[in-house]
């Protein structure tokens, strides 16, 4: 399950999946930002400190994510990235998009 | 009903298995337990990646999630490499034309381009309608 916390009312939401990014569950974060989306959220950080792995799909999901955002002038924020998921991050170079903290 | 079947050899092990994606959590969980058991000098956090990519691809590309439709993986080790065997029921493809430079928010393509950034070497047998990744271990960042 994603554990979320609110950090303003409407405008900010920290997402903290308990699972790996990766084709057989990414679908749950992905309702989970949709949802949030459509709640009128703009600010979006993902918070990656229980996530060990982040495949190609998982890497779909928070591009789409990141997409969405930025159609407001948003950014999409990773915090406490692993530095083997930083290590995708480069390859794809979705370093260059997101706003990415490691752990 | 999942089919998930294992067979252990002395240099790797092979399964074959629905398309389901849960099957790909699984045969990652089996190659992972295999490689820590054998003591393979392998950064586990690449392998778990590439093969992800592969069982994807098979599963969701080659097969289209039929699970009427089977997949199956071989895994072969000795001290110098590892190489990965899936082959799934779909049209096969080119890894070489498949595999492009990656363009930064483009959701297509990246699995194989991954794998290869990662340092494993991709070709297509198309006698076979196989996939083989390939990995030198002396040269592995080695992260188990």
């Amino acid at each position: 399950m994603c554990e979320d916390r609110k950090m303003s009312e409407n405008e900010a939401k920290i997402f903290h999946p308990d699972y790996d990014i990766v084709t057989s569950k990414c679908d749950i974060l992905k309702e989970e930002l949709l949802k949030s989306f459509h709640e009128g959220i703009t600010q979006t950080t993902i918070d990656l400190d229980k996530v060990s792995v982040v495949d190609s799909t998982g890497l779909s999901v928070l591009i789409s994510a990141h997409n969405s955002l930025k159609k407001n002038g948003h950014t999409l924020e990773l915090i406490n990235v692993s530095e083997n998921i930083q290590k995708l991050l480069s390859i794809t170079r979705l370093d260059k998009h997101f706003r990415i903290s490691k752990s | 009903m999942l089919e998930f079947r294992i067979k252990k050899e002395i240099d790797g092990l092979e399964m074959h298995f629905n398309s389901h994606i849960e099957n790909i959590d699984r045969a990652v969980e089996t190659i992972m337990e295999y490689v820590r058991t054998k003591r393979v000098l392998v950064n586990c956090f690449d392998l778990n990646v590439v093969i992800r990519e592969l069982l994807s691809n098979a599963v969701i590309h080659g097969n289209h999630s039929d699970p009427g439709k089977k997949v199956s993986l071989k895994l072969l080790t000795d001290v110098e490499s590892l190489v990965i065997i899936v082959k799934d029921e779909g049209q096969g493809f080119n890894p070489v034309q498949t595999v492009k430079r990656i363009d930064a928010l483009v959701q297509n393509g990246m699995g194989l381009t991954i794998i290869k950034s990662l340092g494993y070497r991709l070709r297509y047998c198309k006698k076979e309608q196989s996939v083989y990744a390939e990995k030198d271990l002396q040269n592995d960042t080695l992260k188990n």
